[in-house]
């Protein structure tokens, strides 16, 4: 809403904004084909509001004219025809009346059709989310992902709505308003045009220039914002070591710097509208002056001229923020498109389906055997190489070693998470590759050691895996994880919502994921280092919450605490460190 | 805007000049456009004559005189505005910052670190975008309108009421329409949020939701997220796609209305077709006027939103305890270097009446110099909560701390702090340089062979070498070290302090065994040399065994103190802990 020259001296904040008009500075018609695919419900409204908008511009061509037509009969005192001017003002006013209905048209069908286009960009990267492998999360921070569904997604629906508002009513306006012009005056036609030219040329300069003051500018706000973050972040330290000082002062020089060159930008940034209109009033002083010099207009042909003049100067004014816009449009949908593009994980295997029911039938044994796997996550960079491993049904496997040896890759590799470059597993003699994914990862129970909750009830946060289970198995899911006790004394039990009403410790939130994992009564567990963030006792508690949990069923236990794998079947012993 | 923004406005007033002089320049340039639209209606009026055109040149060179002084002008003011608004913002951040300083840690907790973040970064930019709004546009906008009216009166009456009610009437519909859409963009920006937690939910336990299958429910969920998003955008478009048809509609039929009106004023001969025009280019600037002015609107109220937070900030005060008087100031213990009588501290210092909400209950105890105290027990049972209180990050509520026989409520917070050297459970590494880092606490750098025989204690220097020395980046938050390097480093940042006491909390939780050995037998042997007493929490008993007291805690009281031997006998807990750890001690 608010006038976007006045403000983007102050975007600063967005870094994004800056990184957006460093873009594509070209649309292809490939974009716009692109674009058209998240457009798809809205073609009729579009249609709509082309006509809509055509037809508003037309309007506001033909009214000026027939405005200064009606001036024009006016002339001196006495000779008025009152019932003429009376009639004319009648069209007018029915001609304004069109034309705002129909800007209405256009304005409303723009944000529809601009909110489902972000809505459909959505839909797409949620879907994409949903199909893309592990990999990518591992790979792609999260907040630059979260990004794409925030800002980009909404800088293709603003880029969309600014592009809609105006392009055909500017184009309509601007062709109709010239041809008008010529065919009043070709000589005033001839004396507005180039200032119209000088106007677009005098804003998109000194708006060039501000970009670099601001791109200097920039570099200053991210490195305070930094320096905020820090003393926010470490200001326990700071206190602690006595150094308020030495932050602030380096802070201080910073803010001076900041300070001197926001003056350069600020100041630069809000000269085109006193420079606009400058051009503005000298176009005017030319209209009224050199239409009576040589081009010997009547009083109604001047004020055409002026209607016709704001036709042009307002969305010429308007136009370096819309390119802006729509070129960071164009810039997002790529961001959005390089990440539907990315391939997905594969389909689960042919024949891999329909086979739920006869293993479940079949009651779950847990043999567990990894033949000749070789993987890396880098080709140059085996974690495993030649790796086999066999697990007996109901034992249970530690496995420790120092970090980065890949104790946490062989979850990721039984799990799916990722495949293995040669060799294979199998579980109860069948390949996982042949069984559907979640076929397999309902087999398996997992805790890791970043314990993951919900913003949502504990009782939800149980059930996660099992939104139907009723009360009763999610109280017997808790009691079984040593987590009924706490959970009874929370403000409001199991309706708490954790991270909201009340901030849970490690311990305790790793007890929660155990009953969720629990409560859905797996063949298989996996305990990814879930224990290295709690202390000993809770860690007893947890182990004995495991063990109670693993009787009679296969478990593997990562741990860099030994005190973590007493008592298990088989130790494996990962990386550099020696064979058990 | 009375008394309520004291603090921020107080940061105006170094520029007071600027405040002046800014809407001064921009008066003087609205005058000017003022009378353009008379002077045009005289070219109009009188230009039809071929004898007149010395007078038309005349008059346009006037006009455009005026035009480039009205830039001048125009200029001016935007300079004061780039001052004055790059200034308050600077001046701002610095008063901000330094009060968050001045802060205590409850305090800073209680506002949210989050939020002091942004009210020193967004909040700060959206007064300066006031600032420089307010000197810009607040006196030009009313001024071109009252004067258009004015000038318009001046010449013709009912010509005046035409444009006067016209533009009441356009200023009402702008501002009721930006209001209602104003107010329901907070909700569209809510619903945005929810897309964002939804989203950062869903990529954050991306593990967890594919072992459990449920990525469909996340997805069901984004969907759904951003479908409450659109169409809270269409219902708000509903209202906001009004603004431009009838705002322009109204404009329109004003002017329609001056030319039905003088056709009549002009067939009474008071008009010419000229002033027509001048009434109509009034119409005009008005309008263009008002617009801007609803969009100042807008702008102003997140200034004043802004505004207000900042004020909040910079209105408290830090709350400190008054230190103690009479005989419980001091404590005539000689030997004993710290000592602890009777605290009992709660985070939530309005609870403090309520028992349940203690972090510590009734806690006493007491070190001496080169001594090592032991800290164990569960997890939330108020470990961290000593150093904490040592520290003084916190004020306790009851009882007394006595840091070499002072009360530390009498000391000051720098000679307090200055004895004690940390070592947080969750470590924050410094953008800079390791030495910068290890350098943190001193007024002095460290000798190099000191500085390398301190980082052979906290076992750090082997990767100090590897990642290129002590000049070596440390990027922020410290990423480019892992979570056991990260510890070793604050670890040498505490050894490289000339404090007596060192403080560890559970420092050693990501080190692996041998390295976690190899630390503790180099620590006794440095604290031995440097006289340290040392505070040790820790998680694992065979760390603190050789203590020379442990304190055991359970749910913010000590259950028992003691040595390790007595303490295996005497304190059930204790005994526990140690049986949980003998088992896995096996290898």
């Amino acid at each position: 809403m608010a006038k976007d020259s006045m403000l983007s001296g102050m975007g600063n904040l967005n870094p994004d904004a800056a990184k957006m008009s460093d873009g594509k500075s070209k649309i292809s018609l490939k974009d716009l084909t692109a674009l058209l695919r998240f457009t798809g419900t809205s073609k009729i409204s579009i249609i709509l509001l082309i006509l809509a908008a055509v037809l508003s511009g037309g309007l506001q061509v033909v009214a000026p004219y027939f405005m200064g037509i009606t001036v024009d009969t006016m002339g001196e005192a006495g000779s008025v025809d009152f019932t003429f001017l009376g009639k004319r003002a009648m069209i007018l006013l029915c001609m304004y009346l069109l034309a705002a209905l129909f800007t209405w048209v256009v304005s409303y069908f723009a944000n529809v059709v601009a909110a489902k286009t972000a809505q459909e960009v959505r839909r797409a990267l949620s879907l994409k989310l949903t199909k893309l492998p592990v990999s990518f999360y591992d790979t792609h921070p999260q907040g630059d992902t979260a990004a794409h569904f925030i800002n980009d997604a909404d800088a293709i629906s603003e880029g969309m709505l600014q592009g809609l508002l105006n392009l055909f009513t500017v184009l309509v306006t601007i062709l109709g308003t010239i041809g008008f012009m010529v065919f009043i005056s070709w000589k005033m036609a001839l004396i507005i045009l180039p200032m119209a030219v000088l106007m677009i040329w005098s804003a998109t300069t000194i708006a060039k220039k501000t970009t670099k003051y601001f791109k200097s500018q920039q570099s200053l706000v991210g490195s305070i914002s930094g320096d905020v973050e820090e003393n926010l972040y470490g200001r326990k330290e700071i206190k602690a070591f006595g150094c308020e000082e030495k932050f602030l002062n380096s802070f201080r020089e910073k803010n001076d710097k900041l300070n001197k060159s926001s003056v350069t930008a600020q100041f630069a940034s809000s000269l085109p509208n006193p420079v606009t209109r400058f051009v503005d009033s000298t176009t005017y002083i030319l209209i009224g002056a050199l239409g009576v010099w040589i081009g010997g207009l009547t009083a109604g042909n001047i004020m055409t001229f002026i209607l016709y003049w704001k036709n042009f100067s307002k969305p010429i004014n308007d136009l370096t923020n819309i390119t802006t816009q729509v070129m960071a449009a164009f810039a997002s949908l790529g961001r959005v498109f390089a990440i539907l593009d990315l391939p997905e994980e594969s389909d689960d295997a042919e024949g891999a389906k329909g086979t739920i029911e006869k293993n479940e039938n079949e009651s779950v044994q847990g043999e567990v055997l990894f033949e000749h796997v070789t993987f890396g996550y880098t080709p140059d960079k085996k974690i495993f190489d030649d790796f086999s491993l066999r697990v007996e049904p109901g034992q249970k496997v530690a496995i420790i070693g120092p970090t980065g040896c890949g104790k946490t890759t062989l979850m990721n590799l039984l799990m799916r998470f990722y495949e293995p470059d040669e060799g294979r597993i199998l579980i109860d003699g069948k390949d996982i590759r042949e069984m559907p994914r979640s076929e397999l990862r309902h087999r398996f129970g997992m805790v890791l050691q970043e314990t993951w909750l919900l913003e949502r009830s504990i009782r939800d946060n149980i059930a996660y895996g099992r939104p139907d289970a009723t009360d009763e198995e999610v109280i017997a899911a808790a009691k079984a994880a040593r987590a009924h006790g706490f959970i009874k004394r929370l403000p409001e039990g199991y309706d708490t919502v954790p991270g909201k009403d009340i901030s849970l410790s490690e311990g305790q939130k790793q007890l929660l994921c155990i009953a969720r994992v629990l409560l859905m009564d797996p063949g298989l567990l996996i305990l990814d280092e879930a224990t290295s963030a709690v202390d000993t006792l809770t860690e007893k508690r947890i182990v004995e919450a495991f063990d109670n949990m693993t009787r009679g069923r296969t478990g593997f236990i990562i741990a860099h605490r030994l005190s973590t794998i007493a008592g298990a079947d088989q130790v494996i012993t990962l990386g550099k460190a020696k064979k058990p | 805007m009375k008394k309520k923004y004291r603090e921020i406005f107080k940061e105006f007033r170094p520029y007071r000049k600027e405040f002046i002089l800014g809407p001064a320049a921009k008066l003087f340039e609205a005058i000017l456009e003022l009378i353009l639209p008379i002077l045009m209606g005289r070219i109009v009026d009188t230009g039809f004559s071929s004898d007149s055109r010395g007078y038309i040149a005349r008059t346009a060179l006037l006009m455009f005189a005026m035009a480039a002084m009205g830039l001048a002008a125009a200029i001016v003011c935007q300079y004061c505005a780039a001052r004055a608004c790059s200034g308050v913002g600077a001046r701002l951040r610095d008063r901000l910052l330094t009060k968050v300083n001045s802060l205590t840690v409850a305090q800073q907790e209680k506002c949210g670190v989050s939020f002091l973040n942004v009210a020193m970064t967004s909040d700060v930019n959206q007064v300066s975008t006031g600032v420089s709004m307010f000197i810009r546009l607040v006196f030009r906008a009313p001024f071109i309108t009252v004067g258009g009216i004015v000038m318009a009166l001046l010449l013709d009456a009912p010509m005046s009421i035409v444009i006067g009610v016209g533009s009441a009437l356009f200023l009402i519909t702008l501002l009721s329409i930006i209001r209602v859409t104003f107010l329901r963009y907070k909700v569209v920006q809510q619903k945005l949020d929810g897309i964002s937690r939804v989203v950062n939910e869903r990529l954050s336990g991306i593990r967890v939701v594919r072992a459990f299958s449920r990525e469909k429910h996340h997805q069901d969920a984004t969907d759904e997220a951003s479908e409450i998003y659109a169409q809270e955008t269409i219902s708000v478009a509903r209202y906001s796609a009004l603004l431009r048809p009838i705002t322009i509609l109204i404009m329109n039929s004003a002017v329609v209305l001056v030319l039905w009106v003088g056709g009549y004023r002009i067939d009474s001969g008071i008009l010419t077709t000229g002033m027509l025009l001048t009434f109509i280019n009034y119409i005009f600037s008005i309008f263009d006027e008002l617009n801007k002015l609803g969009n100042l609107v807008v702008i102003f109220s997140r200034s004043f939103v802004s505004a207000e937070r900042i004020e909040g900030v910079l209105e408290l005060t830090p709350e400190r305890r008054e230190p103690e008087t009479g005989a419980d100031a001091e404590d005539h213990d000689d030997k004993a270097i710290v000592k602890w009588k009777n605290v009992s501290f709660s985070y939530l210092s309005d609870k403090e009446d309520s028992e349940e909400y203690y972090a510590l209950k009734d806690v006493s105890f007491e070190l001496r110099k080169g001594e090592k105290l032991g800290i164990i027990g569960t997890t939330g049972s108020g470990k961290s909560t000593i150093i904490a209180l040592l520290l003084r990050l916190y004020d306790i509520q009851k009882g007394h701390i006595y840091v070499d026989g002072k009360s530390i409520a009498a000391l000051d917070d720098r000679t307090l702090r200055d004895k004690m050297a940390p070592v947080f459970q969750t470590t924050s590494l410094f953008e800079g340089t390791i030495r910068d880092n290890l350098n943190l606490g001193r007024k002095e750098p460290l000798s190099e062979e000191e500085l390398k025989a301190r980082c052979e204690v906290a076992q750090a220097w082997d990767f100090i070498c590897e990642k290129g020395g002590p000049d070596a980046r440390v990027e922020p938050k410290g990423k480019n070290f892992s979570g056991g390097q990260r510890q070793r480093l604050s670890i040498a940042r505490a050894l490289c302090t000339d404090s007596e006491i060192l403080l560890l909390d559970d420092a050693t939780a990501a080190l692996d065994k041998d390295t976690s050995a190899r630390f503790s037998a180099a620590l006794s042997e440095h604290a031995k040399k440097h006289q340290r007493t040392i505070v040790e929490i820790s998680s694992k008993i065979n760390e603190i065994a050789d203590s020379d007291w442990i304190i055991v805690l359970d749910n913010g009281a000590v259950v028992g103190q003691g040595k390790h031997d007595a303490l295996l006998n005497e304190c059930e807990a204790y005994a526990r802990i140690a049986q949980s750890q003998e088992m896995g001690g096996v290898e």
